[in-house]
């Protein structure tokens, strides 16, 4: 089709001026006034939420609720230590082989029926049964699950396994009643123990419960609660200031301060456990084989900086992987800090020296060229690389940025190709400072970007699995982590902190430590 | 005309597995292991911690075979009309698929609708009045709609609309008000182009002369420009409207994700996103088989409306 002309007789854009924009609108409110058939009105009752956070499955095993349906044995504590849930207390045989947990004798399922050791025992099961396609568990030695009288549970293991307790308080081991499943062991409708009741899912959309009126803890204000799925944020915040949203999850810090200034708005910040931003350097490859090179690195990083500016100050800096609030924390480490004249005297130590005053070090006749790898699915590592660049130019080491999937850097540090990798890792994914001790072994994910795996800081981690006592472990704990601190295979920069904004009107809201939105004290004015 | 449409549905049988094929290779060539991928994903994104968990995903996935297997055995499942398992969810694909194309489908049908009625009418409206104010005004109003990014107009919509006047809802998928402004957002760009096209067919159809000879005839000149030049303008037109119906699937991708709409276009983002090889390929399927299908309705709409045209002639 020849269309010459196709614009001809309109008039010049120039002489377009901005009045024409709300014409557009006029002529949009025209239709949509047109089509208009009512309007939506809130209820005092309900409860609604957006985060970007989707519902892919019903089946906790598969994928995180999110909401408070169902609950774990275990959970965790203001200082991330495991504490009761639906088991009120439990103990490890001296052999390290057996738990028992004393399960709590006041809770009932959703369906009425209630909670015991064999429900639990049955739903513990297929998640044991389960998750194996989905995560670490199938390498977790669970011998078997017992229920030794109605409201004790005891699981044996073939070996010693002190991080079992951790995984216990995740949600893929929310205790689920057998009506939740159908003949062919999938979640049809998830029946659990929690303060809201299922009531109902739309895939990609939303997920609705209810009050639960015999819950054995404190229950629920609100009557109803509507989860929605919003990926794009500023779709979040419009939600939030129309009032189509209560609580909005999931926020950038900037999105944060601009939501601050409002008094319409109430934001919480926590920080997620266990969450850090750090570098991993490869430990087998020049020049970052040396430590001092290493520790040279993390002395030029100004993390307050990149806290302050690129973070919006929200974010707090990270010098260990656990923030001191944390029980597993060591208190007693000294912290390295900013120091620039320090890390270029120890990059001079280490005879890296600018000889042709290219603001590069040389050694050898090799420049100081240093391959930092990032990914994107957390936006803000790129521009986090971004300021590390510019922050090691100063003391003269160039930075080569490489951008990829993570999957794709993996490839990349197999062969051998990946000097530093800036990553953002929950350090106690499975609520264990085992997740974090385990990327210091040769079996973990990691191993192809830091080489390293020392015999002694490796029988450490092994000791830290097997001993049961929870004050023993944790000095195993501050054992490794004085030793990370001084091999440096890794800078920590930053923790991470999630943000979530109510409208002002709604109380009692709570952003927990592991993520979780706490909905049940919730109440709107 | 079976003929056409079956030489038309042959060829379309082979532009889809080359395809599939495409994209298969895509998710498979691109570096890194797809296991891990898949295994990130089912972590809601976070990374995982040791070798052997992904090693164990692909032995229990099957992964740990050569991609042409994976290939064979997935267009050998699709063949006996079973599209797979969605690797994240371990839902059917087939049915994931049918939820989302249920939303896409009813956001695609209010858009072509509101761009065909508004577009053709406005279009007519135009070349009716030609060089009036009002032709003037539609012209503004076309270049402004083609030129401004439809998630712009999602976005002042929303601000205006729901945040301001409060009389819509800002996002999901809850009835008719829900529809309105993600149908409009999509459907603007398409409608200012078709309203132009519309005044630029009718008024080179109005100067033929046959026109002239209808008017000598005494007909009236309203039924000489619905009957007539109307009529002999839609061909292209038609052909216009079958395309923007496929822009219309491809532009919601952006509109789902502003109005939190569960539609195709997310689902496909999502999932070339975690690597979640059956989806992709059953969305791929899906929306190649739509385009398909428009393209066949449209020849066949061309022949009815202007029989001068040969099915023979078209391919």
């Amino acid at each position: 089709m020849n269309y010459k002309g196709l614009w001809d007789g309109s008039p010049q854009l120039s002489k377009i001026a901005s009045r024409n924009v709300m014409l557009v609108q006029l002529v949009l409110a025209l239709f949509l006034g047109s089509l208009l058939v009512g309007v939506c009105a809130g209820e005092d009752s309900v409860l609604k939420m957006a985060s970007p956070w989707e519902p892919k499955s019903l089946d906790p095993v598969v994928y995180s609720l999110n909401i408070e349906i169902a609950e774990p044995l275990l959970s965790v504590d203001s200082e991330g230590k495991l504490s009761p849930k639906l088991a009120k207390s439990w103990d490890v045989s001296e052999d390290g082989l057996t738990w028992t947990f004393h399960l709590r004798d006041d809770v009932k399922f959703h369906d009425g029926t209630p909670f015991t050791a064999d429900a639990a025992k049955a739903s513990l099961e297929r998640t044991f049964r389960k998750s194996a396609e989905y995560s670490s568990v199938k390498t977790f030695p669970i011998e078997s699950v017992k229920a030794a009288d109605k409201y004790t549970l005891i699981i044996t293991t073939s070996r010693p396994f002190a991080p079992l307790a951790g995984y216990l308080s995740k949600d893929a081991t929310d205790i689920l009643a057998a009506s939740s499943l159908n003949d062919k062991d999938e979640v049809i409708k998830p029946v659990g123990t929690g303060p809201f009741k299922f009531d109902s899912w739309v895939p990609k959309e939303s997920m609705t419960a209810v009050r639960f009126d015999d819950y054995w803890g404190t229950k629920a204000k609100m009557e109803k609660v509507i989860f929605q799925c919003v990926p794009e944020e500023k779709t979040r915040e419009s939600m939030l200031r129309a009032g189509d949203a209560d609580i909005i999850g999931t926020l950038s810090p900037a999105l944060s301060l601009k939501l601050a200034k409002d008094p319409d708005f109430t934001i919480y910040t926590q920080k997620e456990m266990g969450r850090v931003r750090h570098i991993l350097f490869n430990t087998n490859k020049q020049p970052l084989d040396d430590v001092r090179v290493r520790k040279a690195i993390s002395m030029a990083v100004d993390r307050d900086l990149i806290c302050k500016s690129l973070l919006e100050g929200v974010d707090e800096t990270a010098a260990a992987p656990f923030s001191p609030d944390l029980y597993w924390a060591n208190k007693n480490l000294e912290m390295p800090s900013f120091d620039p004249e320090k890390a270029k005297a120890l990059l001079e130590e280490a005879s890296w020296t600018d000889t042709d005053n290219d603001g590069i070090r040389e050694k050898d006749g090799k420049k100081l060229e240093i391959a930092l790898f990032t990914y994107t699915s957390r936006p803000e590592l790129p521009s986090i690389a971004e300021a590390l660049k510019d922050q090691l130019g100063k003391v003269g080491i160039k930075i080569k940025i490489t951008i990829l999937d993570n999957s794709a850097v993996m490839e990349q540090a197999k062969g051998g190709k990946v000097d530093m990798y800036l990553v953002s890792i929950n350090a106690l994914l499975n609520r264990d400072p085992d997740t974090w001790a385990s990327y210091f072994t040769p079996a973990s994910y990691y191993y192809d970007c830091m080489n390293y795996a020392p015999e002694d800081v490796v029988s450490l981690i092994q000791k830290g699995r097997e001993t049961m006592d929870t004050e023993k472990r944790k000095e195993i704990y501050d054992q490794l982590q004085e030793k990370i601190l001084e091999d440096a295979p890794v800078a920590y920069l930053t923790y991470y902190s999630g943000i979530s904004a109510t409208r002002s009107n709604v109380h009692g809201y709570e952003l927990s430590l592991i993520g979780e939105h706490h909905l049940e004290n919730v109440y709107k004015e | 005309m079976w003929m056409l449409i079956t030489r038309r549905i042959l060829a379309a049988i082979l532009t889809i597995s080359f395809l599939s094929l495409f994209v298969f290779s895509f998710l498979y060539l691109v570096p890194g292991d797809p296991a891990e991928r898949i295994l990130q994903a089912r972590m809601n994104g976070e990374l995982p911690s040791s070798r052997e968990t992904v090693g164990v995903l692909k032995h229990d996935m099957g992964l740990d075979v050569p991609s042409y297997v994976l290939y064979l055995k997935w267009t050998e499942g699709v063949l006996h009309g079973d599209l797979g398992y969605s690797y994240i969810t371990r839902r059917p694909a087939a049915t994931i698929l049918y939820e989302s194309l249920q939303a896409t489908a009813e956001l695609v049908f209010v858009s072509i609708s509101i761009v065909v009625i508004f577009g053709l009418s406005l279009g007519m409206l135009a070349a009716w009045k030609e060089d009036s104010r009002i032709d003037n005004l539609l012209s503004y109003l076309a270049i402004l709609g083609v030129s401004i990014p439809s998630y712009v107009i999602a976005f002042v919509s929303i601000l205006v609309f729901a945040v301001g006047l409060h009389i819509l809802p800002v996002a999901g998928r809850s009835g008719m008000q829900s529809m309105l402004m993600p149908a409009v957002s999509l459907s603007i760009g398409g409608l200012a182009m078709l309203m132009r096209m519309t005044r630029y067919d009718m008024l080179a159809e109005m100067r033929q002369d046959y026109v002239l000879a209808a008017k000598a005839k005494g007909l009236s000149e309203a039924r000489i420009f619905i009957k007539h030049i109307f009529r002999n303008s839609l061909p292209p037109l038609i052909t216009y409207i079958g395309l923007e119906l496929g822009g219309l699937f491809s532009g919601a991708v952006i509109i789902e994700n502003v109005f939190a709409w569960p539609g195709i276009g997310r689902l496909l983002v999502d999932s070339v996103q975690s690597g979640d090889v059956p989806m992709v390929q059953a969305c791929v399927l899906l929306i190649g088989v739509i385009f398909i299908c428009i393209n066949i309705i449209v020849d066949i709409l061309y022949t009815y409306i202007d029989p001068r045209i040969k099915p023979e002639g078209i391919l």
